[in-house]
């Protein structure tokens, strides 16, 4: 199912660039063009912008601006030091909290009519998931160096046949997991949205789903966070 | 539906550029005052107790020195009372010998004025008695 109106879209086909008319494109440049795509530029302008107009000069005492970032981002730091340690938040703050603005900003957008989820994409949520794999498992080994296979081999030799293939597996399902978790709820909720809003967008039947929606939002960029986190700690621990 | 292409790779390096691009606008100038405004704080409660703790000190001074100040008076007050009670004893000694002098020489005076007047007295006492045992006779004896 297409998206009913996205205007974004509608601007690139007016300026003669092959937008795709299904989920995907077949040449680069329709991959390119396709609307998780320029919806996931959209909001990183959107949030540079923002964060760059907001923050004009930086007082000790704050204005409005400055005031919501800092009980944001000073609300991240604290959260991520209490889970991850002061050294592990200063190293990867950045990483985590974009993740936590990007997936919050691109989940909620699809609320608008005109504008759509990029997170809706398996695409766009996998390249996340595989940062965050890769990323728990280099702090996995900086961590522990070669002894960070002790974490999958369980906690008696004689079990490491069971626990072994066990272990491996559920790391791995972590990929499935975080992606399709926040992919489905999105796509979910933008499918569900586009019905309603062609059925009976005239009656806002969209309107609850549209609420639900926000919550729905924000939830899943904190899920995709949390874990983020956990996975990181828990990468950082010693194995039992 | 669920395809995976390139743009997965894509996808992920706009990630990291956002990475990047909010760590120099966002994250790293509100890190940046929250440390220097938690750090600022931490200055000024430690001057806050230094400032405390001075002003208790100075207070324990001027505590000492009023008590010490206090006892000097007391002392001074209680050494001039001393000095006032003697001088007054003294003053009084004087007064009191002084009075006891001039009675002793009025005394000795009044004694030598009766001693004379009795010596007088015993003088004339024969001529008293003779004129009056002629008084009492009628006639010169």
């Amino acid at each position: 199912m297409e998206h009913p109106i996205l205007f974004i879209s509608i601007i690139l086909e007016k300026l003669g660039l092959p937008v795709p008319h299904g989920f995907v494109g077949h040449t680069f440049l329709e991959q390119i063009c396709a609307p998780y795509m320029t919806y996931t530029w959209l909001v990183m302008a959107f949030l540079f912008i923002v964060s760059k107009l907001t923050l004009g000069n930086l007082e000790m005492i704050p204005g409005g601006g400055q005031n919501f970032w800092e009980i944001v981002i000073g609300g991240m730091d604290d959260f991520f030091a209490d889970n991850m340690g002061r050294e592990m938040t200063d190293k990867l703050f950045p990483m985590i909290a974009t993740f936590a603005l990007y997936i919050a900003v691109a989940n909620l957008i699809g609320l608008i009519p005109g504008f759509m989820s990029p997170t809706s994409s398996i695409n766009t949520t996998l390249a996340l998931t595989i940062i965050v794999w890769i990323t728990h498992h280099v702090i996995g080994f900086r961590a522990h160096g070669l002894n960070y296979y002790k974490h999958f081999i369980g906690p008696m030799w004689w079990l490491i046949p069971l626990m072994l293939p066990i272990e491996l597996i559920s790391n791995f399902a972590r990929l499935l997991s975080l992606s399709i978790r926040l992919f489905g709820n999105i796509m979910a909720k933008e499918t569900l949205l586009g019905i309603l809003f062609m059925l009976a967008g005239a009656f806002f039947a969209p309107l609850p789903i549209m609420v639900l929606g926000v919550l729905v939002s924000l939830v899943q960029a904190m899920v995709f966070v949390l874990l983020t986190v956990v996975y990181i700690a828990q990468a950082q621990e010693h194995a039992h | 539906m669920i395809t995976m292409d390139i743009t997965l790779v894509i996808q992920m390096i706009n990630i990291i550029i956002l990475m990047f691009l909010l760590n120099k606008v966002l994250y790293k100038p509100v890190l940046g005052i929250l440390r220097e405004r938690s750090k600022k704080m931490k200055g000024t409660q430690e001057e806050i107790e230094r400032f405390d703790k001075d002003a208790r000190l100075r207070q324990e001074e001027v505590d000492k020195k009023m008590a010490q100040a206090s006892s000097k008076a007391k002392a001074a007050l209680d050494s001039a009372r001393t000095e006032a009670a003697a001088a007054g004893n003294e003053k009084l000694a004087a007064i009191k010998a002084e009075v006891d002098a001039d009675r002793e020489k009025k005394m000795s005076e009044l004694k030598s004025q009766i001693d004379s007047a009795g010596k007088s007295l015993q003088e004339s006492l024969d001529t008293f008695a003779g004129d009056m045992a002629g008084k009492i006779l009628g006639r010169s004896l």
